[in-house]
């Protein structure tokens, strides 16, 4: 099995079968659905308050901080879906471009982790096999853009 | 009259007490979601630290439930905070 991403000199290289970009193409529509309800564990977990003990501090910080981190979301879903489009048959993604996808992963992760009810690691024994192979191929993916980004920026 | 004024003298005594009161701790809690390689590259990314000392900080947090990644003013700690949460990693700061 061919990986599917790889270093090439524009960046990242990304091929997926048309049944990866469809499951794919899902997460951000996940991530909006439940976005919507601002008491769903999905949304709570993508909603950390920084301050524990100071809830006039928190409001504060929400205020100016939590419409930045919205936008800075909502481009990187924008840069997943641009990526998706051409990922069927082979594009190359900028390094940018590739931390904005893995990023997605990773708030697709927490969002699916949350909404299956994952607060601990022994939780995993207790999923079903859907949720766990969809957990199981996002981390995959994740994995493998870690491996790479780690060696195209941190070496 | 020209009066002479006592010239300010910083001492470290003054320095320890204006660090502390600036001082903000940045915390990342263990998720069970994060991949602990993933957790590494973050901390190497954002805030420059070696694969070492990413690599001891994530143990940390996996075995301990936590770990002090970063410090700093009040603004640098919540501006550390926003760039955690945007990589998907739980962080709180605290005093």
């Amino acid at each position: 099995m061919s990986r599917p991403f790889n270093v090439t000199r524009g960046g990242v290289a990304l091929k997926l079968t048309a049944e990866e970009v469809a499951f794919l193409k899902d997460v951000p529509v996940m991530l909006v659905n439940l976005g919507r309800d601002p008491d769903h564990p999905a949304t709570q977990r993508l909603s950390i308050p920084i301050y524990l003990n100071d809830p006039a501090a928190e409001q504060e910080y929400h205020r100016w901080m939590g419409p930045e981190l919205e936008q800075a979301r909502l481009a990187d879903r924008s840069a997943f879906a641009s990526v998706l489009d051409e990922a069927a048959t082979g594009t190359t993604l900028s390094v940018a471009e590739a931390e904005a996808f893995m990023r997605v992963l990773e708030e697709g992760r927490l969002a699916l982790g949350a909404s299956v009810g994952l607060d601990i690691e022994d939780d995993y024994a207790t999923l079903g096999e859907g949720e766990a192979a969809a957990l199981d191929y996002l981390a995959y993916l994740q994995g493998e853009l870690v491996r790479i980004l780690t060696k195209l920026t941190l070496r | 009259m020209v009066v002479a004024l006592p010239i300010p003298v910083r001492t470290e005594e003054f320095d320890d007490l204006v660090n502390h009161a600036e001082a903000w701790k940045v915390v990342v809690w263990n998720d069970p979601v994060n991949l602990m390689d993933y957790v590494v590259f973050v901390l190497r990314k954002l805030f420059g630290h070696s694969k070492e000392k990413a690599t001891q900080l994530m143990l940390a947090v996996h075995n301990e439930g936590r770990a002090i990644v970063a410090d700093g003013p009040r603004e640098k700690a919540e501006l550390d905070c926003y760039r955690l949460h945007h990589h998907g990693l739980w962080a709180t700061m605290e005093q």
